[in-house]
Order: C-alpha cells, then sequence, then structure tokens
C-alpha cells in the first residue's frame, strides 16, 4: 500500500517536472528555483571512497588510469557545483591513506589539508588509515578540518580515545534539511599490521549501525540517514559487506561504501529488514570519479501527510 | 481576552506540531570522471610544496631491468627478484644464519616492475607499506604448514622446492633433502607477515625472532644499489622452484 504510493508520487514528480522544464525549456539552474518555489529542498551528496593518497593524477605511462584523478582537479569541480547547489554534503568512505609516495613522506598530512580546502563535511576510517597507526591519526588530525565518524570501533586504549574529532554519528543541517551520517569500519585483523591496531576494538558493525541509525532517525529525527562504510561492497562468503549490512538495516537510507574499490554505474537496492529500499553506492579509488547524488525532498508535516494518503493521480 | 489568551496559545500549539519534515522524492545518481578538468589554483599551490621534494627522491634512476618483472605468474619473476632482495639484505641484518627460507605475500607486491629504467618511484609502487624486514626460526612441523597456502596462493618464496598437482603438494624439497618435522628453520620475511598478516599464522610464535628497522621499500632499493654498484642488470627469472602439473 505504502509503495503503491511512493510510486505514484514518483511518477507525478517526475511528470510535472519533466513538463514544467520541456514547456519552459529551462535550465537545470531555473528548475531548482522553480523547485524551491513549490516546496521542494535540493540536497548535493558529493563523495569518494579509497582516495590512497593519489594526490596527482595518475602517470601519463599508467596502463589503465592515465592522467585520471587527482585532488586539484577534484578541487575546482567541487568548486564549481557548489556554486550552482547550496546544499552540498561532501562524504568520503575511507582509505584517504596509503598508495603513492606522498603518504610515505607526508604521513597524510596533504591529503588532510587538500580535503579541508575542499570543505569535506565528514569521512570515516578506512584500514590503511590505521597504517602508520592511531598515533600518526592524531599527529595528522589537526590538518583536518572535518568530521571523523565511526560507531564499530572502541578507541578506549589507543591514542585516539576522547579524540573530539571522532564520533559515532554527526547530524548536519543543510538549508532546511536535517541529515544524519553515521560511519562503520571493517574488521582490521589480517590487514592492518597487529602493531598499529593494538588497542582497536572492533564491534558488530550492523548491531552499532542499527542502533545509531535509530537514534538519528527516530529521536533527532533525521529526514535522511547516510551510513559511511568501509565495510566492502559484497563477498562471496558470508563476511559482512553492504549488502549484507543493508539487507539487515533499519533506519538507513544511504550506504556510501569503499574498500573493494568497487566501481558503481548505478546504485544498487536492497530491501531492508522493514522492506525499505536502502541505496548502495561507491566510487572505484584513487579519485578517478567523484560521485554526485541529487536528492529532491519535499516539506510535509504530519497534517499534510495525513492529506497525502488520499492523492490518487 | 480570554478567548484570545486561548487562540494565542492553540495557533503556537498547531504551529509548533506543524514543524516540517522532509520526504525523500527522488535520487539521481550520477559520477564525474576525473580526466581533462581544470585544476584549483590553491589546491596546485598546496600540492606544489609537497610536490618538489616528492618528485626530487622518486625520479631518481637506481637500477635496468632487462625485461618486465611480473608479479601474477604461477612462479613470478618479481616474486623470486623480492626474496632474492630480501636475502641479500638479511645477510647483511642479522646475526642468526645461514638463512634457509625467504618467504613474501603475493598481495604484498603491488605493480609489475617495468622493462629498463628502475625509479625509486617505481619501488614505492610496488611496495607503499613501511613494513620491515624481520628474521624469524620456526619449526619444520610450522613450515609444513605453510605450504599448501604458499601453493595455493602463489605466493613468492625463496629456499624451497615444491611439486604439486593442481593444489594438491607432491613433494617439497629444502636443500635437497626433505623437511625435518623437528629441525629449526630460519626464515626472512616482513614483520606484516611474521605477525600472522594475510594469513601467515605459522610465522606467528617463533621459536626465534629477530627484528631490523630496514624498510622492505629500502631493502628493495639497497638491492637495486647494489646491482648497479655491481655493473649487474636485473635479469627477471624462475627456476622451477614452483613446479605444478595438471
Amino acid at each position: 500500500m505504502g509503495d503503491f504510493k511512493f510510486q505514484n508520487r514518483r511518477e507525478f514528480l517526475k511528470f510535472t517536472l519533466g513538463s514544467a522544464a520541456a514547456i519552459y525549456g529551462l535550465n537545470s539552474h531555473a528548475q531548482n528555483n522553480l523547485l524551491f518555489e513549490k516546496g521542494f529542498t535540493k540536497l548535493t551528496i558529493l563523495y569518494t571512497n579509497d582516495q590512497h593518497s593519489r594526490i596527482e593524477p595518475f602517470p601519463d605511462n599508467d596502463a589503465k588510469y592515465a592522467g585520471e584523478g587527482g585532488f586539484a582537479k577534484r578541487a575546482s569541480l567541487i568548486e564549481k557545483i557548489r556554486a550552482e547547489d547550496k546544499n552540498v554534503l561532501l562524504l568520503d568512505a575511507g582509505d584517504i591513506f596509503q598508495g603513492t609516495p606522498y603518504f610515505n613522506y607526508y604521513h597524510g598530512e596533504i591529503e588532510y589539508k587538500l580535503m579541508s580546502l575542499m570543505q569535506y563535511d565528514a569521512v570515516t576510517f578506512g584500514n590503511h588509515d590505521f597504517d602508520l597507526g592511531c598515533e600518526n591519526i592524531v599527529t595528522q588530525m589537526p590538518h583536518a578540518n572535518f568530521d571523523f565518524i565511526n560507531c564499530n570501533y572502541g578507541f578506549e586504549d589507543t591514542a585516539l580515545v576522547k579524540n573530539k574529532k571522532i564520533s559515532p554519528y554527526k547530524i548536519y543541517k543543510k538549508g532546511p534539511l536535517k541529515i544524519g551520517v553515521l560511519g562503520v569500519g571493517i574488521d582490521l585483523e589480517n590487514l592492518v599490521d597487529i602493531k598499529y591496531t593494538k588497542g582497536i576494538i572492533y564491534k558488530d558493525p550492523i548491531v552499532n549501525a542499527n542502533k545509531i541509525a535509530s537514534i538519528l532517525k527516530n529521536e533527532e529525527k533525521c529526514d535522511y540517514v547516510i551510513c559511511l562504510s568501509h565495510l566492502g561492497y559484497k563477498y562471496d562468503t558470508t563476511k559482512v559487506s553492504d549488502m549484507v549490512l543493508a539487507g539487515r538495516s533499519e533506519n538507513i537510507d544511504l550506504i556510501i561504501g569503499g574498500h573493494t574499490h568497487t566501481f558503481l554505474e548505478a546504485p544498487q537496492i536492497v530491501l531492508n529488514s522493514n522492506g525499505k529500499e536502502v541505496q548502495i553506492t561507491q566510487v572505484g579509488w584513487a579519485g578517478i570519479w567523484l560521485g554526485k547524488i541529487e536528492i529532491l525532498f519535499s516539506s510535509y508535516n504530519k497534517k499534510s501527510l495525513q492529506n497525502n494518503k488520499n492523492i490518487r493521480i | 481576552m480570554k478567548a484570545r489568551v486561548i487562540y494565542l496559545f492553540l495557533s503556537i500549539l498547531i504551529i509548533s506540531s506543524c514543524s516540517k519534515n522532509y520526504l525523500k522524492q527522488k535520487a539521481d545518481f550520477t559520477h564525474y570522471s576525473l580526466k581533462q578538468d581544470p585544476e584549483s589554483e590553491n589546491a596546485k599551490i598546496t600540492i606544489a610544496e609537497y610536490k618538489i621534494k616528492v618528485d626530487a627522491e622518486t625520479k631518481k634512476v637506481i637500477a635496468s631491468s632487462y625485461d618486465i618483472l611480473i608479479k601474477d605468474a604461477e612462479e613470478s619473476p618479481l616474486g623470486n627478484f623480492v626474496c632474492d632482495a630480501l636475502k641479500y639484505n638479511g645477510e647483511k641484518e642479522f646475526k642468526n644464519l645461514p638463512i634457509d627460507i625467504v618467504l613474501f605475500n603475493r598481495g604484498g607486491l603491488r605493480v609489475n616492475l617495468p622493462k629498463g629504467d628502475i625509479k625509486i618511484i617505481n619501488i614505492f609502487e610496488l611496495m607503499p607499506f613501511e613494513n620491515e624486514l624481520i628474521l624469524v626460526k620456526i619449526s619444520g612441523e610450522k613450515l609444513t604448514e605453510a605450504l599448501q597456502t604458499l601453493l595455493e596462493k602463489r605466493h613468492p618464496f625463496l629456499g624451497l622446492k615444491i611439486k604439486a598437482q593442481n593444489n594438491t603438494l607432491v613433494e617439497t624439497t629444502i636443500n635437497g633433502s626433505f623437511i625435518d618435522k623437528t629441525k629449526i628453520y630460519t626464515v626472512v620475511t616482513s614483520d606484516y607477515l611474521a605477525n600472522g598478516g594475510d594469513n601467515f599464522l605459522f610465522l606467528k610464535a617463533p621459536v626465534a625472532i629477530e627484528k631490523s628497522s630496514l624498510k622492505i621499500r629500502d631493502a628493495l632499493i639497497n638491492y637495486c644499489n647494489y646491482l648497479t654498484e655491481n655493473k649487474k642488470q636485473i635479469i627477471p627469472y624462475t627456476d622451477g622452484r614452483l613446479q605444478i602439473s595438471k
């Protein structure tokens, strides 16, 4: 029943927006204004994962990705998008570190500096972010003007204990929207040398993600809940992944994933434990792609939601 | 008056209960492929101060290779080269000699080495990790546990000769004799693997351990320098240390 309603509303929206644009020949900017006036609010989510210290584009002799990626190109692109879109959320799903000599010589300093320049809002931890240990993250954090979000690592016995930049979730107010962001990380055993992960406690990502997502949706009344995940897209085994998490989740709308370096052309849709759609996305690695999601929200209050039930197109 | 107050109270109540929420109606997913886009001047300025040092260090030519060294092969020429380099460095670093075996993990070799000039950047790309050279002594019994993994995962090794049919071990020898389960063998590897990384669990809890502070990457650079100083080129080779019949 509920699904049927959504289907209609979506079709309705597609129809109205499409015809408005067709009739008036509007450009996207004008369309945005039109939507805004009609009570729709647009959120633009920009995202990366597994940047792996690829500060400069791949070298010209690279067999696969010659000339692709590069932080300076991404910075100018983001600047351009920000000039057009008002409500922009910029996120990363982990493994910022490791992969080029920039990390070996400077230990993540330049990665964090450039991401601060691009005004990233939040990141989650990938396994390679621990490649020089928690102490190194603490050393580099003064260069990071963004939040670190994770709800399934215990840092009590590490240098990251009570770190003010780390939290299980954050709420970002973009225009009138309240966007909840949580983060989950992969089991570090066998991925990172134990001399660097000593003291980090790995906790069940599904249990903890659901706990936080419920806070964000039900208590904090967020309009949309995003999970930054470094679990990996999917595996042949029963190992927990974004696919597994999505299917067993509640209250998560979107998973921005990483770790498996998967280039997803279109979002993977999974039904959660309540039969609601969760979308999973991931943009490969090394900043070859910058992901972009444009979401339209309509405002409602209790009364109008009541009325909506009776709308039939 | 009273009615007015009640009216006011009611309107406040209505307004506050009607605080807006937002419902997703439509989500469009796209992506930008970053190729020919212009670069941000600000970002370029930030990068420039770091790039000078990185470029100066990494563009030095340290060796020359007769041909490409491939990482993914049944017996990999790149794996053999890395094992030779670790043995060369191990003999200088450790007192616990002689070295019987060198073990490495295939996943730890990140890229092939090109034909021709080998620059420091190539070694960085091959070995971006900060792992260090280490020596461990393990029993022949533990070493036996390692064989199946070495075979299945095609991990690089030196000092053993493994014969197999598909993924079944047929015969393993070390210096021409079978592995003695009670004997202690000296293994040079990386500290990451010695800590059980990449499922090298058989290296955990060794009989003896000797650490170095030499990074694997620096060990490879040392070996390249040694070859060049001795006017030697890198020659990719395999020697049948892993023989698999179908």
